[in-house]
């Protein structure tokens, strides 16, 4: 590894090490941060969030390499969304995750690409029952309570408000 | 930095679980993603998500989040809200609701003007109604006017130019189109033959002024045009970008997700036309659909939410009334959709991107049913 570019060791929530350039690493903020505190590039950075599994880190890096990669090359918009769509689809629990842990290590693109899945999901719910199944969310309002909160904001739930 | 320890799933084999015992940290970090998740959404889908449970609703009814919507959907009105909420007393949520509401209020389909038989002009603005398929009067103009375009800017419907009779008129049968939040006025002509000039209006000083001029030759001995010019804003200069496959004027065109529909007009010999044609300006490609049910001339194109409707024209011999026409995306058809017509025909309009139903429209050649 040449010495502008050296390796940088991780260590995941559930105590795996991976070894990742320096380049990759610093894209997320606070992996930047950990390692100009400790201004050495030996150290084993710690990844204290619940988040930061093997198997997220895996795949946070894949996206962080893959992006590194787009910008070196300067490639066109629609190879970046090909990649990006494809790295969306994924179980409800590893997007969760991964939105987690990109928050954690403050990833701003990978963030807003995850957050913009979920979104799309909820677009797909018609209703709030819809919402609650697809997400499977307690309903803990009272029927009272829900037509309080319809009342408070009738700009929002009738289309046709005057 | 966030404090890791205090994380806790939140979701388990494909479920967000939200549990009792979470404290502090855990609800902050929860609601920055919530807010991160939410701001990707309209205002109606965010409804929809604060009616399913308490912690949801109390998450996203923050000051915060209003805040970042409302520099979302409503940027132009931010520099009037930042001024006067120096004292902090107004409430980001309720500014956008009042945006919001306004929007509500004002979209539709707008035939503003237009001139009767006998070429007077007419102050009259309807609005269409688009779930009860009707058209309903609203507050009239100061001025009668026809052959005016209008415009939308900021949840405002400007309208200019035109001919209050045959033979005032400074600009008229011209075009207008908004562009990073600045109206431009483009070609037409007036009494002395076509123009070639464009000016764009200042909102904030309330003046005009002029950029540079169309490239391409303008039509001044009647010959019909094929060509389409773009404008570049950072360069100030019109260049010839591709040719219509079939020459007309008058023709009508919106633009849609990035495609550019033309729709009707007058054909080199001047005859209607129902011709209808899309532009897809990244690929240069052209597009035949099918033609509309008549062949209108002088009427008015709309994207109502995505979706195309014509309406009015000058009626031809067969007295054919003023009408409105949907096209229909899966079919590749136009449908006539009006219940009921008004005294005024074609129109113009525009489209707020993001936005479901706001139109501006303007009615020329018509009429009396």
């Amino acid at each position: 590894m040449s010495e502008a570019d050296p390796e940088i060791t991780l260590e995941t929530y559930d105590k795996h090490q991976i070894k990742i350039p320096k380049s990759i690493a610093t894209r997320s903020a606070i992996i930047n941060m950990m390692i100009e505190d400790t201004g050495d590039v030996n150290e084993v950075v710690p990844l204290a969030d619940k988040s930061c599994t093997l198997n997220i880190m895996n795949r946070v890096i894949e996206y962080l390499k893959k992006h590194a990669e787009f910008d070196n090359t300067g490639a066109d918009d629609e190879v970046i969304n090909e990649f990006d769509k494809e790295f969306q689809e994924q179980s409800d629990e590893i997007i969760f995750q991964t939105i987690l842990a990109a928050n954690f290590l403050d990833i701003k693109n990978l963030l807003e690409l995850m957050c913009k899945k979920v979104a799309d999901e909820i677009k797909k719910c018609k209703t709030p029952d819809d919402i609650r199944d697809r997400f499977n969310i307690r309903k803990d309002y009272t029927p009272e309570e829900v037509e309080e909160v319809k009342r408070a904001h009738p700009w929002i739930y009738d289309k046709n408000a005057k | 930095m966030q404090n890791p320890g205090h994380v806790h799933r939140f979701c388990k084999s494909q479920s967000v679980e939200i549990k009792n015992n979470f404290d502090e940290n855990m609800i902050l970090n929860l609601s920055d993603i919530l807010h991160e998740i939410l701001i990707y959404l309209p205002a109606e889908e965010i409804g929809k998500v604060m009616s399913t449970c308490r912690m949801i609703y109390a998450i996203s009814n923050s000051e915060h989040l209003w805040r970042r919507l409302a520099f979302r959907d409503f940027p132009p009105h931010l520099s009037v809200w930042d001024m006067s909420n120096q004292d902090s007393t107004l409430e980001w949520k309720s500014l956008y609701k009042k945006a919001h509401t306004d929007y509500i209020n004002l979209r539709g389909i707008y035939a503003i003007g237009g001139c009767c038989k006998r070429l007077q002009a007419l102050c009259t603005v309807y609005r269409f109604e688009v779930d009860q398929r009707i058209w309903r009067e609203v507050p009239e103009l100061q001025h009668p006017r026809f052959f005016a375009v209008a415009a939308e800017l900021q949840s405002k419907l400007y309208i200019m130019g035109g001919m209050q009779g045959a033979f005032e008129r400074l600009r008229s049968s011209h075009c207008a189109a908004v562009l990073h939040s600045k109206i431009y006025a483009i070609g037409g002509d007036n009494l002395r033959g076509a123009l070639s000039s464009v000016e764009r209006l200042n909102t904030e000083q309330g003046k005009w002024e002029r950029v540079a001029d169309l490239a391409g030759g303008l039509d001044n001995n009647k010959n019909v045009l094929d060509s389409v010019e773009r404008y570049d804003e950072s360069i100030d200069k019109w260049t010839v970008v591709t040719f219509m496959p079939s020459p007309r004027v008058c023709m009508q065109l919106v633009s849609v997700s990035g495609r550019l529909y033309f729709a009707g007009g007058f054909d080199e010999m001047l005859q209607r036309t129902g011709a209808v044609e899309s532009y897809n300006p990244s690929s240069g490609s052209w597009k035949n659909m099918a033609s509309l049910n008549r062949d209108r001339g002088s009427f008015a194109l709309v994207a109502l939410g995505g979706v195309l409707h014509v309406i009015g024209s000058k009626p031809d011999q067969s007295g054919s009334k003023c009408s409105m026409e949907r096209y229909n995306y899966e079919l590749d058809r136009w449908d006539d959709i009006a219940r009921q017509s008004i005294e005024g025909g074609g129109a113009e309009g525009k489209w707020i991107p993001g936005s479901d139903y706001f139109h501006s429209c303007r009615a020329f050649h018509s009429f009396m049913l």
